[in-house]
C-alpha cells in the first residue's frame, strides 16, 4: 500500500457536476481580467518607449504565450463536454 | 519617457541585476507547481468530485493559474523594467517605479555629483557582480534632486558605472573649465 493511499478512501457522497455554462463563466471571467490587466500593462508600455526592444519582445511574448493559454482553454471545454 | 534637453545625450541606462529579478521571480515558480503537487496527492478524490474528465478540468483550472502567474511575471518584468537610471551626459535621471500607478522621478546634474560610493555586500553579490551605488551631490538645495544622496539598489555592475560616472563628470568638468 502506498503511503498516501489513505487520501484515495475520503471519497464524497455526492460528485460535483460542472455545466458547459459554468466553465464558459470562468472562461469569461478569466478573459476580462486578463483584457483589463493587459490593457494597463500595455497602456505603460506604449507611455514608456514602445521603439524599446525588449518591451517589443516582451509583449510579444506575454501576448503569444496567453493567446495559446486561451486557445487550449475552449479545446478543452470542448472535450470535456 | 524622458525628454532631453537639446545637446543632452544618453550615454547609459543602469537598472537592478536581472538576477536580483530572477531570485524575486522564484515564489511564482514555486506556486506554479503547488496545483500540480495537490493534483496527484489528491487524484483519486478529484476521480470521485468531478468524474472521469477529472484531468481535463483539473487542467482547465491550471491553464488559468499559469495565467495569473503569467500576469504576476510581466507585473514584476515591468516594475523591474521601468524602474531605471539613466545616465547622459549633463544629468542622472532616477525613475522609480512602484507599482503601476506610482512613479517618482528625480534628477541629479553630473556637475553636482561630489562622490560615489559602491556597496557590495554578501557573497551572492560578490559573484554575481551586483550591489547599490550611492552618489553624493554637492549641494543641499540643488532644485533638481529631493535629496543630497542618490541610491540605486542591486545595480549590475557597480563598480563599471561608477567608473563611467566619474568620467563623465571629469570631462564636464573640464569642458566647464575650457568655458564650454
Amino acid at each position: 500500500m502506498e503511503p498516501l493511499d489513505f487520501l484515495n478512501s475520503l471519497k464524497p457522497e455526492a460528485s460535483l457536476t460542472l455545466s458547459p455554462a459554468i466553465l464558459w463563466s470562468v472562461f469569461m471571467f478569466m478573459f476580462i481580467v486578463f483584457a483589463v490587466f493587459s490593457s494597463i500593462i500595455f497602456y505603460h508600455w506604449l507611455k514608456y518607449d514602445w521603439s524599446d526592444k525588449n518591451i517589443k519582445k516582451a509583449s510579444l511574448i506575454y501576448i503569444s504565450a496567453a493567446v495559446l493559454i486561451f486557445v487550449s482553454e475552449i479545446i478543452l471545454i470542448s472535450l470535456i463536454f | 519617457m524622458i525628454n532631453l534637453h537639446t545637446d543632452e545625450k544618453k550615454i547609459t541606462e543602469v537598472r537592478r541585476h536581472l538576477f536580483v529579478f530572477y531570485a524575486r521571480m522564484l515564489w511564482p515558480v514555486i506556486l506554479l507547481l503547488v496545483p500540480l503537487l495537490l493534483f496527484s496527492v489528491f487524484r483519486g478524490l478529484a476521480e470521485s468530485i468531478l468524474g472521469a474528465n477529472d484531468g481535463l478540468i483539473f487542467l482547465f483550472f491550471y491553464l488559468f493559474w499559469i495565467l495569473i502567474l503569467w500576469m504576476t511575471f510581466f507585473y514584476q518584468w515591468t516594475d523591474y523594467y521601468f524602474d531605471v537610471w539613466i545616465i547622459t551626459n549633463e544629468r542622472i535621471i532616477d525613475i522609480e517605479q512602484k507599482g503601476f500607478f506610482h512613479r517618482q522621478i528625480s534628477t541629479l546634474r553630473v556637475a553636482r555629483i561630489q562622490d560615489i560610493t559602491v556597496n557590495v555586500e554578501g557573497v551572492l553579490a560578490t559573484l554575481v557582480k551586483f550591489g547599490d551605488i550611492h552618489v553624493h551631490s554637492a549641494s543641499h538645495d540643488d532644485h533638481d534632486s529631493h535629496s543630497e544622496s542618490f541610491i540605486i539598489k542591486q545595480a549590475k555592475n557597480p563598480f563599471e558605472v561608477k567608473e563611467k560616472l566619474l568620467e563623465i563628470a571629469r570631462k564636464r568638468e573640464n569642458s566647464q573649465d575650457m568655458g564650454l
